[in-house]
């Protein structure tokens, strides 16, 4: 006989244990209710919970200012070091984790996200690619809109049409399958 | 004096207390000579505090100083991946000492207490096991004598019947592989703590504590929330005890409503996830997320591959890196322990223990042997398996603990070395 059989809590009691059990489990409900609508800014939903994003950029620091040019590495040197730079931790998928010379892409679709703190009526996107190896090409689109391609290394400038305050914009480098690119430099400008 | 002389011959827990502490302060003694060497073959003055917290007790250490906080723009990982209960600890320890101990030795204050209070709770629960086991064999055989069985149970508990044979299951918590993470500032002491002192109460059927050390656990470390399926276990096997009906259905029913009627069981059973619930409400209010400790898990490692038996096959098979190769074996050998533990009828441990690997399985095999040992039961498994070496197989069990030795002292050493297979 065990001994909480032995030692039986009386009733008023026994109501006691069950009313703290149930409190128990509207406290787990509505916890797990908290969980379905987490309370969080942009770039933490991007980053930790739809891993959209494959850079962290920091609290509140995908908000992006047009005319900024921003490197794409790494925040750190070889060395360990900070760079001096601004740095384009807004890369989505579909870059190489290394990216102490710019990013290359290691998929067939690779991306870059801003969401902008002002609007434009005629934008245009400026990128350096560094390196370029295979025969195929790669074209770029602001979310569904081609925007153009490149095949070679060099500066390359993209219309992108007006822009909206608060809009988050996608652009995504489709490549052909032998295709590999480093990216240096990004800006986004008016 | 004469009252401590007067306390050892009369307490047989003092005894006890004092005999694991020698085996605790021999095995310390280990880690500061294991130091010694280090620093004289390296030709470097570390400090024993400095080598033993290395990798995540750094976190530890930041959060003891200044609680949680918010990952910088440089470094996505948070220190919210750590669960509370030991950083709490630590931090009133440190604020209370008002910073006069660094926080790198709070931890391995709390860690060392911690540990010795889990091996004093492991000795007296496996003395218990035999000798529940031994009035069982009583009940069973009423046909042997009540001396010949007496006779048995002074065997085991040695000479003076301070139960010398079990503590063998401290000297394996405090000696064996991995055990040096319950020396620094590692959450797996007090989550080992938690879990001996759950497993205790449900031995004495004193389920409602049992649900409250759940809860601890739950702080400690998400696996904590498992043991709400140690204790269903538990709850069924001392149903079964009582129960008349005989088919499966019967029973388990049965088990059911028992269980309800009885709030004490009901209650330790809605205990046992409270500790991560709390912290899960805590995390809404501090970043907006109660999944952000799992949610983070992404800034430590990006590779996903399906899980357990997918992580199992990379790892076994050296399609991630050797270290990870061994640790997938690990693994394999510790289910082969878990299941030794509930075909010799450890049920809830056995079960308990698979799940606790089975969850870190869903994503990698890094840092297995660490939960493993961090899982206590696997101590109760291999001191099961150590205590039935009698006789011919004595060679055996000093072997295996030769062995263990060895291998501890060998760990040690990397680990100071800060080497990335421990991690």
């Amino acid at each position: 006989m065990s001994n909480e059989l032995k030692k039986t809590p009386g009733r008023g009691h026994k109501a006691w244990l069950y009313a703290v059990s149930l409190v128990l489990v509207v406290f787990y409900i509505l916890v797990l209710y908290l969980g379905l609508k987490p309370n969080v800014g942009i770039e933490y939903k991007m980053y930790y919970i739809s891993h959209e994003l494959s850079d962290w950029p920091g609290f509140g620091k995908l908000t992006y200012s047009l005319g900024t040019k921003e490197i794409c590495t790494g925040y750190l040197d070889t060395d360990g070091h900070l760079v001096p730079y601004k740095v384009c931790a807004r890369k989505g998928q579909g870059w190489n984790r290394w990216q102490y010379y710019g990013s290359s892409n290691n998929a067939r679709e690779s991306s870059i996200y801003y969401l902008l703190d002002e609007d434009s009526q005629s934008s245009s996107y400026t990128i350096e690619i560094v390196d370029y190896s295979g025969k195929g090409k790669v074209e770029l689109y602001r979310g569904d809109q081609y925007l153009g391609e490149f095949s070679d290394k060099g500066i390359y400038t993209y219309e992108v049409g007006s822009l909206e305050k608060g809009e988050l914009i996608k652009f995504t480098f489709k490549s052909d399958s032998d295709v590999e690119f480093r990216i240096w430099s990004a800006i986004l400008d008016k | 004096m004469s009252m401590i002389t007067k306390a050892y011959r009369e307490k047989e827990g003092f005894r006890l207390f004092l005999k694991l502490l020698m085996i605790f302060l021999i095995s310390r003694l280990f880690m500061l000579i294991m130091m010694i060497v280090y620093n004289k073959t390296k030709g470097v003055d570390y400090s024993i505090s400095f080598l033993m917290n290395e990798w995540d007790a750094k976190w530890y250490a930041r959060m003891t100083e200044k609680g949680y906080m918010f990952p910088t723009d440089y470094n996505p990982q948070a220190s919210w991946a750590f669960f509370p209960m030991y950083v709490l600890t630590c931090r009133c320890l440190y604020l209370i000492c008002g910073g006069l101990i660094s926080a790198d030795w709070v931890g391995i204050i709390v860690s060392n207490v911690c540990i010795f209070i889990a091996a004093y709770t492991a000795v007296k629960y496996v003395r218990d096991l035999k000798t529940s086991k031994l009035k069982a064999e009583v009940d069973g055989r009423k046909k042997e004598s009540l001396a010949s069985l007496a006779d048995q149970g002074k065997e085991h508990e040695g000479p003076s019947g301070d139960g010398n044979r079990s503590l063998l299951i401290g000297l394996l918590m405090f000696m064996a592989p991995y055990t040096f993470y319950c020396a620094a500032m590692y959450t797996e002491a007090m989550f080992i703590m938690f879990i001996a002192l759950f497993f205790r109460a449900c031995q004495k059927r004193k389920y409602l504590l049992a649900g409250l050390f759940s809860a601890l656990a739950s702080a400690s470390r998400i696996v904590g929330c498992t043991l709400v399926f140690a204790l269903l276990v538990e709850l069924y096997l001392d149903y079964e005890e009582r129960a008349q009906v005989q088919t499966l259905a019967k029973k388990v029913l049965g088990f059911v409503l028992d269980t309800i009627e009885q709030p004490k069981r009901v209650l330790g059973l809605m205990l046992c996830p409270l500790g991560t619930f709390s912290y899960m409400l805590y995390l809404y209010f501090f970043c907006g997320d109660p999944w952000a400790f799992m949610h983070v898990q992404i800034a430590w490692r990006e590779e996903h591959y399906f899980p357990i038996l997918g992580v199992l096959y990379k790892a076994c098979t050296g399609q991630i890196e050797n270290r990870y190769t061994y640790m997938g074996w690990f693994c394999i050998a510790m289910f082969g322990i878990y299941i030794y533990m509930i075909v010799r009828k450890h049920y809830s441990m056995g079960i308990f223990g698979i799940i606790a690997l089975l969850i870190p399985l869903t994503s990698h095999v890094m840092s297995t042997c660490r939960f493993t040992v961090g899982s206590y039961v696997v101590f109760v498994g291999v001191y099961d398996l150590l205590d039935r070496m009698k006789g011919k197989l004595l060679w055996l069990k000093y072997l295996i603990l030769a062995g263990f030795f060895v291998a501890e002292a060998f760990a040690l050493y990397i680990w100071y070395n800060s080497d990335c297979w421990l991690m």
